[in-house]
C-alpha cells in the first residue's frame, strides 16, 4: 500500500524535513515572541520557555500552514494559528508528562521532574492560556469571522483531546483489559488525532478558503494520518534509538494501553494474562525492569509489534486515499506534496 | 506523583474487567474453526461498552488469530479505522440533529439566521432564547451555567458584529485567498469585466470549471434591498446551440458578495452565452449573466 513509485514519493524524504525546518523555524521564532519574561522568571517564565526551546518536530504547526497555503492562503495568514498550536501542544505535554509520570521529554528530564509538580502544572496552565493570544491577534490579520471560527475549532479540539486523555487515564487507573482495537482507535482519535492532524488541517482550510469549504472531510483524513502517527510513536517507544528523546519502553512502564499491549494480552495464555494484569496493577515505581522486559519479550513472541505495524500501514494507506479526495483538485505545490508525504514520513521518522 | 488506584468496581461507561481482581481464567474452546473476518465483529456497539465481553469474543473481534496473513491484518486495520470514524461521525450527526430540533422546535428553519428585515442580531437572540427554553428542564446548576454562557455569547456577538462592520470595509478582509483551479474560487479579475454595474454590489467571486478559458460578466441592477438570486440557463445567439445549464448565482450570507458558479462542458461550442438573473421569489429580473467561452 505504501510502495509508491511516483515522483511525489521520491521527493518526500527531502521535502518533509525541508518544509518542517522552513516553516518550523519561522513558527519557532514567532512562538518565542509570545513567550513573556519578567517576575517570577525562574518560577514561571523560564518554565514556559523550556519545552518550546527543546525543539520538537513542529509537525502540527507545519501541517496547519501547509494546508492553508495549499488552499491559496499566504503564510502570514496561518502563522498566528500555527503559533497557537505549538503553544497549546507544549502546554498539554507538560500536563501529560505529569499524568503519565513520564521521565524524559525531548531528550531531557520532564518539567515536573526538574521543578516539581505544582510549578509544572502552573506552567502548563499558563502556556495553554497563552495559546489564546495569537488567536485573538488573528483578528487584525484574517478578520473577526474567521477568528471566531478558529476559536470554535479550538474549543472542539480541546474538548475532544480532554475526552481522549480521560479515556486513557481511566483505563489505566481501573486496570482495564478486554480493550478492543476499536476502543484504542477511538481513544487515539480523540487524544491524538484532533490536535495532531484534524485541527491543524481544519483551521488551515478555514484560512485558505476563507471558510468556504466543508471541514468534515478533514476529520477522516486527520484521523487516519494521526492514528498511523500515534501507532508509530508507540512502536518507537519500544524500538526507538537514542534519537527518540523519550524513555524507551516508557509506555509499558506507564501501563499505557497501546495496540501492542492490547494485542499481547489478547494473544496470551490465561496464566500470562494473569501475570500481565498483576504487573499492570502495580504502581509504576513498584514495577521492576525484569517485569517490563518480560512483557516486551512476550510482545515479540506473539507478533504484537508486527501486528501493530501492519495496522499502522493500513491506516496510512487510508489516509492517502482520503487525501486524494480533498487535495487532488488543488494545483500542485510543495505544501500539497508535503501533506501527502506525511502519510509515508510517519514511518521514516526516528 | 500520583499513585494509580486500582478500582474494584467497573464504573459506568468504563470498559472491561479489572485485571487485579480476576481469578484464573479458562479460555472456552472456540466454536469457530477459522478467523472471523466479518466486519460487524470489529467494533462493539456503544451500548455494550459498559459491560465486558467474554475474553474469547474479545480476541476474535480483533481478528488477530495466528493464521492471519499480513494482508489480512492490514485490511482489518483499514476496515476497523473506517468503522471507528464512521461511528464517530454518526454520533456527531445525531447530536447535531438533536440540538437543532431542540433549538428550533419544528426543526425546519435550523439554518435561518435572518428575520424578514435581514436583522441578523435579533435572530441570534431568538435562537439563543430558544436554546435556553429547551434546556429549562435541566438541573438548576446546568441552567445557571447555560444562562451565563448565553449572556457571554450575546456580549461577544455584539462586539463581533461591530468588528465585522468595520473590517468588512477593509480590503484586508477579502485578501488571503489566491484562488485555484478546477472548481475552487478565483478572485474577481482586475479589469473589472465581472464587476456588477450597481455601485452598491461588491465584485463577485467566480468559480469556473472548464478546460478552456472563459470570461464571466455579472451585471446587477441597483436595488433597494437584498434578494435571493436565481439564474436560468444561458443561451447562445444561435438557438440551435445547446445552452449552458450548470450555472448558479448566490449571495455569500455574511458578506453579500455574489458567488457565480459555472461548469462548461468540454464540448461546448465557443461563443457568448447570456441569461437573466432573477429574484427567486418574484421572478423579477435583477440583472444579467454572460459567459464567453473562448476557443
Amino acid at each position: 500500500m505504501l510502495n509508491e513509485t511516483s515522483t511525489d514519493a521520491i521527493l518526500t524524504p527531502q521535502l518533509i524535513p525541508e518544509l518542517l525546518n522552513e516553516y518550523g523555524t519561522l513558527t519557532r521564532a514567532a512562538v518565542k515572541r509570545y513567550l513573556p519574561s519578567g517576575t517570577p522568571q525562574n518560577y514561571l517564565y523560564d518554565l514556559l520557555a523550556d519545552y518550546p526551546e527543546r525543539g520538537g518536530k513542529m509537525m502540527r504547526s507545519t501541517l496547519c500552514i501547509a494546508t492553508a497555503c495549499a488552499f491559496g492562503a499566504r503564510f502570514e495568514d496561518a502563522l498566528g494559528s500555527a503559533v497557537a498550536i505549538e503553544l497549546l501542544h507544549n502546554a498539554l505535554l507538560i500536563h501529560d508528562d505529569i499524568e503519565d509520570e513520564s521521565q524524559e521529554r525531548r531528550g531531557r528530564p520532564t518539567l515536573h521532574l526538574l521543578h516539581g509538580i505544582p510549578l509544572a502544572i502552573n506552567a502548563g496552565d499558563t502556556l495553554s492560556l497563552l495559546s489564546l493570544r495569537p488567536l485573538t491577534d488573528n483578528v487584525a490579520r484574517i478578520g473577526p469571522r474567521l477568528t471566531m471560527n478558529i476559536l470554535e475549532e479550538v474549543q472542539r479540539m480541546a474538548w475532544e483531546s480532554a475526552e481522549g486523555q480521560a479515556m486513557e487515564l481511566g483505563w489505566r487507573r481501573d486496570n482495564c483489559h478486554d480493550l478492543s482495537d476499536a476502543d484504542y482507535l477511538t481513544m487515539v482519535l480523540k487524544k491524538t488525532c484532533w490536535l495532531a492532524s484534524i485541527y491543524p488541517c481544519r483551521i488551515g482550510a478555514l484560512i485558505g478558503t476563507r471558510g468556504r469549504m466543508s471541514l468534515d472531510p478533514f476529520i477522516r483524513f486527520g484521523f487516519f494520518l494521526g492514528a498511523a502517527f500515534q501507532i508509530q510513536d508507540d512502536l518507537l517507544n519500544l524500538e526507538g534509538d537514542q534519537r527518540y528523546g523519550k524513555e524507551l519502553q516508557g509506555d509499558i512502564w506507564e501501563g499505557k494501553r497501546t495496540l501492542m499491549l492490547n494485542h499481547v494480552y489478547r494473544s496470551a495464555t490465561a496464566d500470562e494474562q494473569q501475570r500481565i494484569g498483576d504487573i499492570l496493577a502495580l504502581a509504576r515505581e513498584q514495577r521492576s525492569a525484569r517485569q517490563i522486559d518480560w512483557i516486551r519479550r512476550l510482545m515479540d513472541r506473539y507478533g504484537s509489534i508486527g501486528y501493530a505495524r501492519q495496522i499502522a500501514h493500513g491506516l496510512a494507506g487510508a489516509a492517502l486515499h482520503e487525501y486524494t479526495a480533498i487535495f487532488d483538485p488543488l494545483p500542485d505545490s510543495r505544501d500539497k506534496a508535503f501533506i501527502r508525504g506525511l502519510a509515508t514520513w510517519v514511518f521514516e521518522r526516528t | 506523583m500520583t499513585t494509580p488506584k486500582r478500582s474494584h468496581e467497573p464504573r459506568s461507561g468504563d470498559r472491561g474487567h479489572v485485571m487485579a481482581e480476576r481469578k484464573r481464567l479458562r479460555r472456552p474452546d472456540p466454536a469457530r474453526t477459522g478467523p472471523i473476518r466479518d466486519g460487524a465483529h470489529y467494533l462493539r456497539d456503544s451500548q455494550s461498552w459498559g459491560s465486558a465481553a467474554p475474553q474469547a469474543e474479545g480476541a476474535a473481534s480483533n481478528g488477530s488469530g495466528p493464521g492471519e496473513t499480513m494482508e489480512d491484518v492490514v485490511t482489518q486495520g483499514v476496515k476497523l479505522g473506517y468503522k471507528v470514524i464512521d461511528e464517530y461521525l454518526r454520533q456527531g450527526q445525531r447530536v447535531a440533529e438533536r440540538l437543532c430540533r431542540a433549538a428550533n422546535g419544528t426543526g425546519d428553519d435550523s439554518h435561518k439566521q435572518r428575520d424578514g428585515n435581514g436583522n441578523l442580531e435579533s435572530s441570534v437572540d431568538d435562537l439563543l432564547d430558544r436554546v435556553r427554553r429547551s434546556y429549562k428542564d435541566l438541573g438548576g446548576e446546568m441552567e445557571d451555567m447555560l444562562e451565563r454562557t448565553i449572556h457571554l455569547y450575546k456580549d461577544m456577538w455584539a462586539v463581533w458584529m461591530d468588528g465585522v462592520e468595520l473590517v468588512l470595509r477593509s480590503p484586508l478582509f477579502v485578501s488571503g485567498f489566491a484562488g485555484t483551479e478546477n472548481g475552487y474560487r478565483h478572485p474577481p479579475p482586475r479589469d473589472g469585466s465581472s464587476r456588477a454595474d450597481a455601485s452598491s454590489t461588491p465584485p463577485p467571486i467566480v468559480e469556473i470549471s472548464s478546460k478552456r478559458p472563459a470570461r464571466v460578466a455579472l451585471r446587477l441592477t441597483p436595488r433597494s434591498g437584498p434578494f435571493e438570486p436565481r439564474v436560468h440557463a444561458l443561451h447562445a445567439a444561435d438557438p440551435a446551440i445547446r445552452p449552458l445549464t450548470e450555472v448558479s448565482v448566490r449571495l455569500e450570507p455574511d458578506t453579500v458578495v455574489p458567488i457565480v458558479q459555472v461548469r462548461i462542458p468540454d464540448d461546448q461550442p465557443p461563443g457568448t452565452y447570456t441569461g437573466a438573473v432573477v429574484d427567486r421569489e418574484s421572478n423579477a429580473p435583477q440583472g444579467t449573466l454572460s459567459v464567453s467561452v473562448l476557443s
